[in-house]
C-alpha cells in the first residue's frame, strides 16, 4: 500500500475534524485549514497518475 | 429551498458536468476510482464557487457534511473487509466452496441463490452496502469472476433498497414529503419496484449462460420474484416496515426446496462466461479436491451470527429502540447561496447510532469468527498449506484506504452539489422542459440519478421527492402517488450503478480498479429497468387518473 495513498485518505480525516472544529467554535482559520487538507488529500490520489510509480496495489 | 434558482440550459449544463467528469473518467478513460472521485469533487466545488454563487464557507459546510455521509458507508467498507481477511486467512472460503457442492452442484442455481437471494434478504435487514460487501466474497468463493461478483449483486439486491432495511427509505420520504394518501403511494410503489426485482432475476441468468441460461432459470427466477415482488406488495399493506424482510426470508427459505429439485440439484452442463471454469462437469469424475480445513457449517459462521446480530438489533422494536438511543452527530450552521437557496442549520447534521449500524453487527461476526476459528487452530492450518498469503491488516489497509478515498470524494462531490442547487438545476431543469407524459417516463430516472450521487436510495428520496411532489401537484394529468413511487424505485435501481457501491464491492474483494467494467455491465441493467419502469409509471399514472 502506498504510503501517499494513506497521508490522503488520513488529510481527509482530518479535513473533517478540521472543518467541523471550525465551525462549531466559528474559528475561520480552523475550516479554512480543513478545506486546504481535503483539497490536499483530494490533489494526491489524482497527481500521482501522473507521476511512475512501483508497486501498487489498487490494479 | 429553490430560491432565485435560474433554470436554464446554460446552468443545467454547467450542474451536470460535475457527473458527466465523473462517467467519463471512470468508464471512457478508464481512471481508477479514487483518482476519478476527487477530480469529480474538484469539479463540482469549482462550479459552485463560480457559477452558482457558493461561498467557500458553504462549500467548506457541504464537504464536512460530505465526508461524514461517507463515514457511514466507509463503517460498512472497512468491517466487511476486515471480515473477508478473517475468514479468507482461516480457509473459510475454500472450505465453503467445497461444502456447498454437496448442497446444490448447479452453478446457475448458486449464483441466483448468494447474488440475488440472499443479496436481496441481507438488503432487508442490515444495507448500506453489506449485501455487495458480504456476498461478492462468497460467490468469488464458488467461482465466479471477480467482475461479476460484485455485478450480480449490485444487480440482484438493488430491488430490496427501498424498503430494505427495515423501510428506512420509506420512513425517510414521509419525513420529507407530505403524502396525500401514503398506503396508495407505498402500493404503486411496491408494484413498480417488482420490475428491477424479476429483471434482475433475468438479467444475472443472462449473464450466467444468455439464453440457456435464462432457459434453465425462469422457474427459479418467477417462483423467488413472485415470493420477493408479491410478498413486498402484500406486505405492504399490512406493514410496510417489514415488507422487504418478510418476503426476503421466505425466499431464502424457499432455496432450500429448489435446491432438492433435481433441476437445480446436479450440475446444469452450461458454459458460462461469468464462471472462473467455463465448463460445468457434468456430474461425472471429478478432480479429487483438497479436504477443507473446516466443515459448511463452520465456514457459514460469520454470516450466521451476522444474520442473527442484524436480525436481533434491527429487528427487534425494544432493542432496537434501546440501541439506538446512543446517537453522534455535529452541528453545522445554515448556509445560504447568492441565489437565494437555503440550507437550514444542522444540529446535528445526520446522526449516527453506532449500535444498530450494519457496521457494528459486521464487527461483531468478525470478532466471533476470529475467535473460534484461531481457537479451532484453522489459521495455522491453513497458513501451512498456503504460502505467502498476505496478513490481515495489511490486506485490509491495501484495500480498504483507495476504496474510502473514492468514497468520501463521491459524497462530498454529491454533498457540495446538493447545497449549491446543482441537484436542483438538473432535476428542475427536467421537469421545466418535459410534458407530464414524459416527466411520468423520466421521473425514475431522476431517483436513479439521486442513487447514482449518493449510493442510498434514502438520501435520493431525501433529495428528490419534494421536488417530484411539487412537479405532480404543479402538472396538470401526473398523480403525486405515482410519482413518488416512480422516484423510489429508481432510487433502488440506482443503488446497482453507484460508483460507491461498486468500489465498496470491489474492495471487498481486492479487485480495485475495475470500476468501469463493473458499471459497463450494471448501465445496462439499470437502463432496461429504468425504461420498463417508465413505461409502467405512464399506464399506473393514467390507471391512477381514470380510478380517481
Amino acid at each position: 500500500m502506498n504510503r501517499w495513498m494513506i497521508l490522503a485518505f488520513l488529510l481527509m480525516l482530518a479535513a473533517f475534524v478540521l472543518i467541523t472544529m471550525g465551525f462549531a467554535w466559528s474559528t475561520e482559520p480552523l475550516w479554512w485549514a480543513g478545506l486546504a487538507a481535503l483539497a490536499l488529500g483530494g490533489l494526491i490520489p489524482a497527481v500521482r497518475r501522473f507521476i511512475p510509480k512501483h508497486g501498487e496495489n489498487e490494479s | 429551498m429553490q430560491g432565485n434558482l435560474p433554470i436554464d440550459l446554460f446552468h443545467w449544463i454547467l450542474a451536470f458536468i460535475p457527473l458527466l467528469a465523473l462517467l467519463i473518467l471512470l468508464i471512457v478513460a478508464r481512471w481508477k476510482a479514487s483518482e476519478a472521485g476527487p477530480v469529480g469533487m474538484f469539479t463540482a466545488w469549482i462550479i459552485a464557487l463560480f457559477f452558482f454563487r457558493t461561498s467557500f464557507n458553504n462549500v467548506a459546510v457541504a464537504s464536512a457534511k460530505g465526508i461524514w455521509d461517507a463515514i457511514f458507508i466507509l463503517y460498512v467498507v472497512w468491517p466487511a473487509l476486515l471480515l473477508y481477511q478473517v475468514t479468507d486467512n482461516a480457509g473459510a472460503f475454500d472450505s465453503l466452496r467445497v461444502g456447498i457442492r454437496k448442497f446444490s452442484r448447479n452453478r446457475l442455481f448458486l449464483v441466483l441463490a448468494f447474488g440475488w437471494v440472499f443479496a436481496s434478504f441481507l438488503q432487508g435487514i442490515s444495507g448500506f452496502g453489506t449485501p455487495i460487501a458480504v456476498t461478492a466474497p462468497l460467490l468469488l468463493a464458488i467461482g465466479v469472476k471477480p467482475i461479476y461478483a460484485v455485478v450480480v449483486p449490485l444487480i440482484g439486491h438493488a430491488w430490496a433498497n427501498m424498503f430494505g432495511t427495515l423501510a428506512v427509505g420509506w420512513l425517510a420520504t414521509l419525513q420529507v414529503v407530505n403524502l396525500g394518501n401514503p398506503t396508495e403511494t407505498a402500493f404503486q410503489t411496491a408494484i413498480l419496484l417488482w420490475i428491477p426485482n424479476i429483471v434482475s432475476g433475468f438479467t444475472i441468468a443472462w449473464l450466467f449462460a444468455r439464453g440457456k441460461g435464462i432457459a434453465k432459470a425462469w422457474p427459479m427466477i418467477l417462483i423467488v420474484s413472485l415470493i420477493h415482488g408479491g410478498g413486498q406488495l402484500l406486505m405492504i399493506l399490512v406493514d410496510p416496515i417489514l415488507s422487504t424482510f418478510i418476503p426476503g426470508t421466505v425466499a431464502l427459505a424457499a432455496l432450500y426446496p429448489l435446491s432438492r429439485w433435481k433441476r437445480y440439484r446436479e450440475p446444469g452442463g452450461l458454459e458460462s462466461g461469468i464462471m472462473s471454469e467455463t465448463r460445468e462437469s457434468g456430474g461425472g469424475e471429478e478432480e479429487p479436491e483438497e479436504r477443507p480445513v473446516m466443515g459448511l457449517f463452520m465456514s457459514l459462521l460469520p454470516f450466521i451470527v451476522l444474520a442473527v446480530a442484524a436480525v436481533i438489533g434491527s429487528g427487534i422494536p425494544p432493542i432496537e429502540q434501546a440501541l439506538s438511543r446512543l446517537e453522534i452527530g455535529f452541528a453545522y450552521p445554515a448556509t445560504e447561496t447568492g441565489y437565494g437557496l437555503r440550507n437550514d442549520p444542522e444540529r446535528p447534521y445526520s446522526p449516527f447510532g453506532p449500535l444498530t449500524h450494519p457496521g457494528t453487527y459486521l464487527l461483531i461476526s468478525t470478532a466471533v469468527a476470529w475467535i473460534v476459528f484461531r481457537a479451532k487452530g484453522f489459521y495455522r492450518k491453513t497458513s501451512e498449506r498456503k504460502e505467502g498469503q498476505k496478513g490481515i491488516w495489511s490486506g485490509l489497509v491495501s484495500n480498504a484506504v483507495p476504496a474510502s478515498i473514492s468514497v468520501t470524494a463521491f459524497l462530498v462531490m454529491s454533498k457540495v452539489m446538493d447545497d449549491s442547487g446543482q441537484t436542483q438545476e438538473l432535476a428542475l431543469g427536467i421537469s421545466a422542459v418535459a410534458p407530464p407524459l414524459v416527466f411520468a417516463f423520466f421521473s425514475n430516472w431522476i431517483g436513479n440519478l439521486g442513487a447514482f450521487m449518493t449510493s442510498s436510495n434514502t438520501a435520493s428520496n431525501i433529495l428528490f421527492a419534494p421536488l417530484q411532489q411539487i412537479v405532480a401537484s404543479t402538472e396538470q394529468g401526473l398523480s403525486e402517488s405515482t410519482m413518488i413511487a416512480a422516484q423510489s424505485t429508481g432510487g433502488a435501481i440506482g443503488n446497482a450503478i453507484a460508483p460507491a457501491n461498486v468500489v465498496l464491492g470491489l474492495s471487498t474483494i481486492r479487485h480495485l480498479g475495475n470500476t468501469a467494467r463493473v458499471l459497463r455491465i450494471t448501465l445496462v441493467y439499470a437502463g432496461l429497468a429504468a425504461v420498463i419502469t417508465g413505461g409502467v409509471t405512464i399506464l399506473l399514472n393514467g390507471i391512477t387518473f381514470l380510478g380517481g
